[in-house]
């Protein structure tokens, strides 16, 4: 029966040490109450000399107690373990409160804000959507509507609302005023808090920048101003949603709950502040294609080896764990700043399906950022599986020794068109089994096309690299080398050993694909301008010359001036973006057309914006 | 309305439809209400779909119409009322259909066709799964392979194919599975007679794909292919949204012997020793995960 009052069990994600984001992990009283607990505070701060209090505590009535104080207890325990710097002394801290029911808050509207309370562990975990909704209203009656300030980092609240309501007249003043000192402890010891929520003065996390930006939302980097270190604030957009949170949330969400690994991304917590709600990431100061395109990088090969060894190990545990990415793409590999790797972005992934013999598994075939996006699925392929990241690997392969993406195309056939011009077009012994893709009549090759692979790549490429590459990017899904397969491949084996990017942290800036748009977008409206003016130039010119060849002249100018614009046309929406809300679940959706029309510039953009940075 | 008047807004729908799944309902439900005038409706439906004005996408359409507008009719001729209206006339044909829907020059319609005959197929209970794997497997015989290798092209698929003896579905499926043959002997054909280009082709060079000026109907402009690849999408995901959906009488709402056998019984098999051993050890990695988060110690 006691069962019934116990914590969920979390996933491996809390043995990661949170510590480091909170402070001192004795400093369990000002911790923000979104927390799964878990194994670490059991292994860490079960005593066992709190086994018989557990009756008195399960009673759901808040007991105070006059000793030991929270000065006290603050202070036996961080003594008990390293000390903290970060937090500021209990006794200083900014109102405390409890976490519990509205009627708790209603009354505490009246009470000074000063509030303080701790120690209660939650006797019952909700679950369920419903309860998250409960969860939802009740945070934002309580704190949006009457604190407009709000305290920042607060997950919702947990635990039932008849939690901690006082009971006995005696603790009708539970509340003690800061100013007494004097602390009210319930029985529990903090080795038994569960989560607690308290109220500060200032938000946690204070956004920095915007770096990112899609069809789900913004990501800003933020500081956690109790630990001090960067995080990556992930502000899902809910104003389209009209059917509640979004499912493909959700999906994302317990994909990454599930995913513990150093080379994919941490979903440290969620948080939701002022009806918005956040996903909190580890945060890392570069991605691969902003990376790459800056001027001064000069990467080696066993720096590549580097980066590609953890790509390919991260992608190796997803498609382990049977998660297929389906966004491979090089805004989506994170590297810090000595070139440790992390992928990011789980929108579109999904765990595949466990199918009987004979059954298709019937997925979308609208995924993947078109660049990145495998022949079959661009012939209409939906019985994929992990093949289809592993060719985004492999253009992502080179482009580690490119600097440039090998396929842009812009919509599905020239995308197509683009890679059978690379690759050639499929034989017979290439894939046989290419004519039973749905779109393969409509996109069938009819000319023959050798493959320009080798002269195009293989001297820029070490031997390995080239050969990996070339089976990583064969056209039949059934013959590219599997993730594992991948990594058993002697270009990880041979030397050069990978390194880590030391050297990256002498670069300046941080280098996401989010703030290199801006800069090319920022250079194309020079051109445009300079061409603008040079046009109003010749104009006058012409007015009083009058001349033919002037105006041959104009016109080029005119058609330049055109095409800056259309570009700058096609730049305002981020064209590696890919719709978010199609993913499998027969919901709204968003028109890939769009998008694939923005990434005709890239192209043609790439060298204009190294010159940019360079003069910049 | 009269039997005239119906025929003439019939076939505007019909030139009109697009491949979401309430235009093709609407427009197989007027078919149906109006099942009085058949015999002028289901010439309609031939005479459209026998127009060489009309665009490949749409005969795409109007092949799926059909599907829907069969399906419907069974669906209808559960009330008294109505007497499978259209669906023998609408058989017989099926062969003839296919023809104009997969036109010789151009078989990128043969997917959706397939699509639609296996479903048609279990309409009228028949047993497609031979059929199904000879669509997926390569159909050369020797024959073929020594003519590809003569360089004889694949002889035409006409009316003149058509086995009368046979059933018209089964016929049908025959004249899919030969298109599909010629598709990949064709295929075959070039990679072995024709020159690879060594220099970068542009789109319409690689594919068949319509020049502005051409007005031919039997190729798709590029922006024809993209939007048919988004109907498709579009398609496949409102086919998806209907798999939860089963079968109940109205007066009793619990599980019947045959949605048990299909939803349930035949989609799991027995585990092996392997996923055995994987659900026991992710079952106890869970109850270890259980128990580390507790704070007290357990049992």
């Amino acid at each position: 029966m006691s069962d019934k009052y116990r914590p969920p069990p979390s996933g491996p994600r809390s043995q990661r040490n949170y510590s480091s984001s909170y402070g001192s992990s004795s400093s369990s009283y000002s911790k923000d109450t979104y927390k799964p607990s878990g194994p670490r505070r059991y292994n860490n701060n079960n005593n066992n000399n709190n086994k018989n209090e557990r009756d008195s505590y399960r009673t759901d009535v808040y007991k105070p107690t006059p000793s030991p104080s929270l000065e006290e207890a603050a202070a036996s325990s961080s003594s008990s373990s390293s000390p903290s710097t970060t937090v500021k002394p209990l006794s200083t801290q900014s109102p405390i409160r409890p976490s519990g029911p509205s009627k708790y808050r209603e009354r505490d509207n009246s009470a000074p804000s000063t509030d303080r309370d701790i120690g209660s562990k939650r006797p019952m975990i909700p679950s369920g959507p419903s309860s998250f909704k409960k969860q939802q209203r009740d945070y934002s009656s309580s704190f949006v509507g009457r604190r407009p300030e709000g305290p920042k980092g607060f997950a919702p609240p947990k635990g039932p609302r008849e939690f901690q309501r006082p009971t006995s007249s005696g603790s009708n003043r539970y509340i003690p005023s800061s100013s007494s000192q004097s602390i009210e402890l319930p029985k529990l010891s903090p080795s038994q808090i569960y989560s607690i929520k308290v109220t500060r003065s200032s938000k946690i996390f204070d956004k920095v920048q915007q770096v990112g930006e899609g069809t789900y939302g913004k990501v800003y980097k933020a500081k956690n101003n109790i630990t001090n270190d960067y995080v990556a604030l992930k502000k899902l957009r809910l104003e389209t949603e009209r059917e509640g949170f979004p499912i493909t949330s959700i999906r994302e969400i317990k994909l990454l709950q599930s995913c513990d690994h150093p080379n994919i991304v941490g979903l440290l917590e969620m948080m939701v502040e002022n009806n918005q709600i956040y996903m909190v990431f580890d945060y890392l100061d570069h991605d691969l294609t902003g990376l790459l395109t800056h001027p001064d990088l000069n990467l080696k090969e066993c720096h590549r080896k580097f980066i590609f060894k953890q790509l390919m190990e991260g992608l190796n545990y997803l498609h382990k764990k049977r998660i297929i990415h389906r966004d491979i793409k090089g805004s989506n590999i994170l590297l810090d700043s000595t070139g440790y790797l992390k992928i990011a972005d789980f929108g579109l992934a999904r765990s595949m399906k466990i199918l009987n013999d004979g059954e298709s598994p019937d997925y979308t075939n609208r995924v993947i950022t078109i660049w990145y996006r495998p022949p079959e699925l661009l012939l209409g392929a939906t019985d994929y599986g992990t093949e289809i990241d592993i060719w985004g690997v492999g253009c992502l392969l080179i482009e580690l020794y490119s600097r440039n993406a090998a396929f842009q195309g812009y919509d599905e056939v020239s995308q197509l068109c683009k890679i059978f011009n690379v690759m050639g077009t499929p034989t017979k012994e290439d894939w046989p089994n290419i004519h039973n893709l749905p779109w393969f009549e409509m996109l069938k090759p009819k000319v023959n096309v050798s493959s320009k692979f080798n002269s195009l790549y293989k001297s820029i490429m070490s031997p390995l690299g080239f050969d990996l590459a070339s089976k990583l990017l064969a056209l039949d899904p059934i013959a590219r080398l599997s993730g594992e397969e991948a990594l058993a491949h002697s270009y990880f084996i041979e030397d050069p050993q990978p390194e880590p990017l030391t050297f990256l942290k002498d670069i300046k800036g941080e280098w996401h694909e989010f703030e290199t748009k801006k800069r090319r977008r920022k250079e194309r409206k020079r051109l445009q301008d300079e061409a603008k003016a040079k046009q109003q130039q010749l104009a006058r010119t012409e007015s009083t010359v009058g001349d033919n060849s002037m105006k041959t002249d104009v016109d080029s100018v005119s058609e330049t001036l055109k095409k800056t614009k259309t570009e700058s046309e096609f730049n305002k929406e981020d064209p590696n973006d890919i719709p978010k809300s199609d993913i499998d679940t027969g919901k709204s959706e968003i028109d890939d057309g769009t998008k694939s029309e923005m990434e005709v510039d890239d192209d043609e953009t790439v060298y204009a914006v190294k010159e940019v940075i360079e003069i910049d | 309305m009269d039997s005239f008047e119906a025929a003439t807004q019939f076939s505007q729908i019909l030139r009109n439809l697009t491949p979401s799944l309430q235009t093709l309902t609407k427009a197989a439900h007027f078919a149906l209400k109006n099942s009085e005038s058949e015999d002028y409706l289901f010439p309609t439906i031939i005479e459209v779909i026998s127009d060489n004005s009309i665009e490949l996408n749409t005969k795409s359409n109007l092949f799926q119409f059909i599907e829907v507008l069969i399906n419907e009719s069974f669906y209808f001729s559960k009330q008294s009322k109505y007497n499978h209206p259209y669906v023998q006339n609408l058989k017989q044909s099926l062969p003839s259909i296919i023809l104009q829907v997969l036109p010789n020059v151009n078989n990128s319609n043969i997917y959706n066709v397939y699509k639609s005959l296996i479903k048609i197929s279990k309409q009228f209970k028949i047993n497609s799964k031979e059929y199904i794997h000879q669509f997926n497997v390569s159909l050369l015989n020797d024959d073929d392979l020594k003519n590809i290798d003569d360089n004889i092209p694949f002889p035409q698929i006409g009316i003149s194919e058509i086995n009368k003896s046979l059933d018209p579905l089964l016929s049908a499926w025959d004249i899919l599975i030969q298109k599909k043959r010629q598709s990949e002997y064709e295929r075959l054909r070039l990679l072995n007679h024709t020159e690879f280009e060594s220099e970068d082709v542009a789109e319409d060079l690689m594919f068949s794909i319509k020049e502005k000026s051409d007005k031919s109907t039997t190729l798709l402009s590029k922006k024809q292919i993209l939007w048919r690849m988004e109907e498709d999408r579009e398609s496949h995901k409102r086919s998806k949204e209907g798999l939860w959906m089963v079968n109940r009488s109205k007066e009793d709402n619990s599980v019947g012997e045959e949605e048990f056998l299909n939803m349930y019984w035949n989609k799991y098999d027995v585990l092996n020793h392997e996923e055995d051993k994987a659900l026991l050890d992710s079952l106890g990695e869970l109850n270890k995960i259980v128990a580390a988060s507790y704070k007290d110690s357990q049992f």
